[in-house]
Order: C-alpha cells, then sequence, then structure tokens
C-alpha cells in the first residue's frame, strides 16, 4: 500500500506527505473535545492571576457563605474568600500535582517497566514488587504516604507517584516485551549496537505511544486522587487552595451553601473527562494499525 | 585466503542439538550458498557465527575462525566491534527489519558514526552515496524518508546499504529474496553479485531456493535436520548431485519446459530437532534407504569425481 501511493506521487503532481501525527490527531473529534475541555481549564489556571478577581486567601467576614450573584460570580465560602478566586488558584495547585505526578511515574515507572522488560534477570523481582504495590489500592497507598510524609505539595506528588508507579511500569514492560522482538532489533544488534544502545534507540521509541496514552490517565488519576487526599485533610496544607481542598471545605455546609463544593467539582469533571478524551484520541493516533483508518 | 572458517560446530537450545558438526570454510570474495529446508538449522548457524543466537541457544561444541580468531570464546563487546564492522548480516523481512521511528538515512548513519567514527554531517552524505551504491533512485530524498514510505524491494536494497556501510569482509545473506516478488528478486541478486565484485567481500547466501544459489553461488553446503548432508562446488553439485536429498531438492524445482504435471515433492516432514532419528536424518524420508542408514549417522565423505557428501549408498546411487 504504501509501495503504491508512492509510486503514485512519485508520477503525478508535488509529492503529498502522509499527514503527521499532530494533524492526525487534531482531526480526531474526541481528541478535541478532550483539548478544548482541559485547555479552557489549564489556560484558567494559567491566567488565574490576571483572571481572579480577589485574593484568594484573604479572609472577609462580613461576605461569609454569599450565594453566587453579581460580585462573587461563585459565591463564597465560611471565610468570605471568593470561591471563583479560589478555584482558579486551585487549579493551578491541582494541575502541578497532577502534572508532577504523570512526569514522575513515566520517568521512574518507564525506567523500571524498560529495564523489567529488557532484561531477563531483572524482570521477576522488579515485578514483583511492582506487584506487592499495586496489591494496595492505590489511593489508600498514597492517603498512608502523604499522612506519613506530612501534608505539602511536595509530598503528595511524591505519594501520588509511589502509589501510580506499577500501572506504568507495567505498560511500559509489556510495550518492551513486544517491541525487543521485532526484527529490527536483531538488526541493530547486528551492526554491532550494544545492548545500552539497542534499548534506548531502537526499543524504547517503539514502546512509548501505549506509555503516552496512559500518562494522560495517570495524570487524570492524580488529579482525582489530589483532591481525595486534600477532602481527607493530608493534601497541601490550608489555607492553600486546591480543588479537593475547596471541595472538602464545602462539605459541612452542602446543605446551606452548596456553591462552595459545585465550582471545583465541576472543574475536575471537566479537567478528568478532557484528560480522558484526549487520551482516547491519543490512543488512535499512535496506534499503527488505526492510523490509516483515521487517514 | 580462508576468511571463515567453521569447525564441527553445534548449537543447542537446553538438551535439543539444533546443529551438530557443521563445517565448512569461506575464502575471502566467495560466494557460498547454504540451502535446505525450513528447519534444517541454516539460519541458527549464520545466527552463531553473528553471535546473535536467541534466549538459550549456545554454542556447545566446535570453532567459527574468522579472521583468525575463534569469535565463539570472544567476549560481547568484542563481538559488538566485529558485527556491522568486519560481519554484516541482513535478514528476511525488509518489512520489518528496519526501525519505523528513524529515518533510512539515520540507521545508515547510526553504523557509521558507531564503527567509523564520523560525524553527523559525513555520515549524512556517505548515507546518501550508500542509497546511490544500492541503486535507490533520488537517494537525497530518500534519505530523510522513513522506511514505511519505501517499497519492499527499496527495504531490502537500504538494509544492504547499512550492512555494506562500513565495507564488510563478510556479508551474510538469510533469505534475502524471499519476501520479494520475482523481479525485485532478480534486482537484488544482480545488486549483490556487483557489489561482491567491487568490493570483494565473501558472502553467505542462506536460502530454500536453489534457483537463487545457483545463480550467484560459487560453492554450496545442503543442510538437513541440522547437519550438512552434501557440499560441493556448485557446478558439480547442481550438475551431479550425490546425495538423495539433494536430488530430491533438485528434482523439486518446477520447470517451465515439458509437460503439465503435479509438483514432484519430498515425501514428509523435516524431523523436530527434539525427534531426530539415530542414523541417516533423511533415512525415513529417503527412497533409497537400506536398513543400515539408520544404524549410524553416515560421515562426510568425498565421492570420487563428485562432491563430498554423507551418504553410505553414495557410489551405487550415483
Amino acid at each position: 500500500m504504501a509501495g503504491a501511493s508512492a509510486s503514485i506521487s512519485a508520477a503525478g503532481a508535488p509529492q503529498r506527505r502522509p499527514p503527521g501525527a499532530l494533524a492526525r490527531l487534531l482531526a480526531h473529534p474526541s481528541f478535541r473535545w478532550g483539548l478544548l475541555l482541559f485547555g479552557l481549564v489549564a489556560l484558567a489556571g494559567v491566567l488565574a492571576l490576571w483572571l481572579a478577581p480577589f485574593d484568594p486567601l484573604r479572609n472577609n467576614f462580613r461576605t461569609r457563605l454569599r450565594p453566587p450573584d453579581g460580585t462573587f460570580w461563585f459565591g463564597t465560602d465560611r471565610f468570605g474568600r471568593d470561591i471563583l478566586s479560589r478555584t482558579l488558584f486551585g487549579i493551578q495547585v491541582s494541575l502541578r500535582i497532577g502534572l508532577g505526578v504523570a512526569f514522575v511515574t513515566a520517568l521512574v515507572g518507564g525506567a523500571l517497566g524498560a529495564m523489567a522488560g529488557f532484561l531477563h534477570r531483572l524482570d521477576g523481582p522488579l515485578m514483583r514488587v511492582m506487584d506487592a504495590l499495586m496489591a494496595f489500592p492505590a489511593v489508600l497507598l498514597a492517603i498512608a504516604l502523604a499522612a506519613a510524609l506530612g501534608p505539602s505539595e511536595l509530598n503528595v506528588i511524591l505519594a501520588l507517584s509511589i502509589a501510580y508507579v506499577p500501572r506504568t511500569a507495567r505498560v511500559m514492560r509489556a510495550g518492551v516485551l513486544v517491541v525487543r522482538e521485532f526484527p529490527f532489533v536483531e538488526g541493530a544488534r547486528a551492526i554491532g549496537a550494544s545492548p545500552t544502545r539497542v534499548l534506548l534507540r531502537h526499543v524504547l521509541p517503539n514502546a512509548m505511544a501505549p506509555l503516552v496514552v496512559q500518562q494522560t490517565y495517570v495524570f487524570a488519576l492524580a488529579v482525582l486522587a489530589e483532591a481525595v487526599l486534600s477532602f481527607l485533610g493530608v493534601g497541601p496544607p490550608p489555607p492553600t487552595p486546591t480543588l479537593g481542598g475547596i471541595i472538602s471545605d464545602g462539605r459541612d455546609f452542602i446543605q446551606e451553601a452548596p456553591w462552595v463544593s459545585l465550582a471545583p467539582g465541576v472543574v475536575i469533571a471537566m479537567v478528568v473527562l478532557g484528560l480522558n478524551l484526549m487520551g482516547d484520541g491519543l490512543r488512535d493516533a499512535l496506534d499503527p494499525r488505526l492510523r490509516t483508518a483515521v487517514q | 585466503m580462508t576468511l571463515l572458517s567453521v569447525r564441527d560446530l553445534s548449537v543447542a537450545f537446553g538438551p535439543v542439538r539444533v546443529v551438530q558438526d557443521v563445517s565448512f570454510d569461506l575464502a575471502e570474495g566467495e560466494v557460498l550458498g547454504v540451502v535446505g529446508e525450513s528447519g534444517s538449522g541454516k539460519s541458527m548457524t549464520a545466527l552463531a557465527m553473528m553471535g546473535l543466537l536467541p534466549a538459550g541457544g549456545h554454542v556447545t561444541a566446535g570453532r567459527i575462525t574468522f579472521e583468525g580468531r575463534d569469535i565463539t570464546r570472544l567476549p560481547e563487546r568484542e563481538m559488538q566491534r566485529l558485527r556491522g564492522a568486519r560481519m554484516a548480516m541482513i535478514f528476511q523481512e525488509p518489512m520489518a527489519s528496519l526501525n519505523p521511528v528513524l529515518t533510512v538515512g539515520e540507521q545508515i548513519a547510526e553504523v557509521l558514526r558507531h564503527h567509523s567514527g564520523l560525524d553527523r554531517r559525513a555520515a549524512q552524505r556517505e548515507a546518501i552515496g550508500l542509497l546511490k551504491l544500492v541503486e535507490i533512485a533520488s537517494a537525497e530524498r530518500r534519505v530523510n524518508e522513513y522506511p514505511h514510505q519505501l517499497s519492499g524491494g527499496m527495504r531490502q536494497r537500504a538494509m544492504i546499504a547499512i550492512a555494506l556501510a562500513c565495507r564488510p569482509r563478510l556479508l551474510i545473506a538469510d533469505e534475502p529474496t524471499t519476501a520479494l516478488d520475482a523481479t525485485v528478486q532478480a534486482g537484488i541478486l544482480d545488486l549483490l553479485r556487483g557489489l561482491r565484485q567491487e568490493f570483494g567481500m565473501a558472502v553467505l547466501l542462506i536460502s530454500h531456493d536453489l534457483g537463487v544459489v545457483s545463480e550467484i553461488c560459487e560453492r554450496v553446503v545442503v543442510m538437513y535436520a541440522g547437519r550438512v548432508v552434501e557440499t560441493g562446488t556448485a557446478e558439480r553439485l547442481f550438475g551431479r548431485p550425490v546425495h538423495p536429498y539433494t536430488r530430491a531438492l533438485l528434482a523439486a524445482i518446477p520447470r517451465l519446459e515439458g509437460p503439465i504435471g503435479p509438483l514432484p515433492a519430498i515425501a514428509g516432514v523435516v524431523p523436530t530437532p527434539a525427534a531426530f532419528p539415530p542414523g541417516c536424518r533423511f533415512a525415513p524420508r529417503c527412497p533409497y534407504a537400506v536398513p543400515a542408514c539408520e544404524a549410524a549417522q553416515p560421515p562426510l565423505r568425498t565421492i570420487p569425481g563428485g562432491t563430498d557428501a554423507a551418504c553410505i549408498r553414495a557410489e551405487e546411487l550415483t
């Protein structure tokens, strides 16, 4: 098929290149929706400093638990703090944590998984440790770790990364196991490439796609889990606004002032849905078997 | 001068011996064909030479002397220095033997930079030269293309370019034309023949296609069930085959002339390595087998006026 299209383009008009990965991604409907949802939230978070009408940390006891109105679009909490401003800054913290966890797990889990998949001797020991970690429910493990480490943004990233590393490692290992059997890997050895070189230059780049997709889910899971940790009081300490923290603040007034939890809740839903949709799009765009279908 | 010498080579996976007592020599610049059905051990012999046996496989006995050194005892690091530089290999599946995420140029440049220490620029220039050498049209454009943008024949040519990048003394070609259609096949064979003359490298051509082998090989080794059953010059082997297996293989080549009949075939299949018969391994499928054939493995011996064959009835049958 590739040969046929090549000869046609050679014979006919100027050569047309097959659409690149980015073009394929942007043509994917669910990726576009995901990007829109996540992009809106992320943009709002980035521009929080300019968008937020009030100081997210300043208490004002004359404006306690105000319902949404012209001044306070999303209402205020029990300390009179503007929910909109807190949510905007909360997005910053939550997305930092999500990104941090996605990054750390990709690095650590990716390295562990690649070694387990590539080096027979390490496979057993490494993956048994991962299995042991995975035997705990991830959130429970993260709660225990976060409680032990103490409440701070960095510790939340650390705790969640440890909890989610096994998933990343498994995905990476599976990819490496498949790719290392491809003939071009033998070909690389046949030209004298060392094992390290074979792994880094030939196996990993071809085994990355599932990991990239997986990390969008890990990102979403981390944002959710951060909300849970903050809700339980082991997240970043107050008065730092985090999405989960604001929801947790609203818990005691859910009857009288449901708006406190509403805005951050909707934002979390948008982030998670957006990331999941983007993950679906990425999966389709990176899967070589579906590549032609998307074209 | 002898470039490569294989002596009594045995390869085993655990208790299963897939290659046994294989010996042959390859002179500088010579083209040697290794033929046999699937499962005859020809690919394992080649991989043993490259030191690339799959996990679990070991050379259990014998020597492989390349440029005067026994490479079965060479440390892995030394082997890495040989592979791609002094000895190179091209594989059966051109479709899957190139890395899909690197351009053709990058893959050729990789060998050059690795072994010859060329810088990026020089390697890229050399890559274009190599693509021209293997007769790929518009090499300047192709060098920046990815494998999926090339046809099967072009990919095999690109593979050959990678293998030849460092001017190896020995090229092992494992079924280089099997996955290609007939016209492309002829082109690749012509190319190999031309390149061998140009560089004077030795070629070990592995194939189950006797037509391909008869076209470009000077000497031929016929393997069956992990052993060499017959070896000799191409002229003698194709002109006066001695071993019943070789004769059956030659008889199985479809011919264009003459009446159309059912294709002659060798009854039965190659036994699996775990169930090799104790005597002559071809005996169960051999129309000339006598009870003595199953008693002991016949040694390879020189048949007067013919090839070297491992058959106790060689004289009576010729």
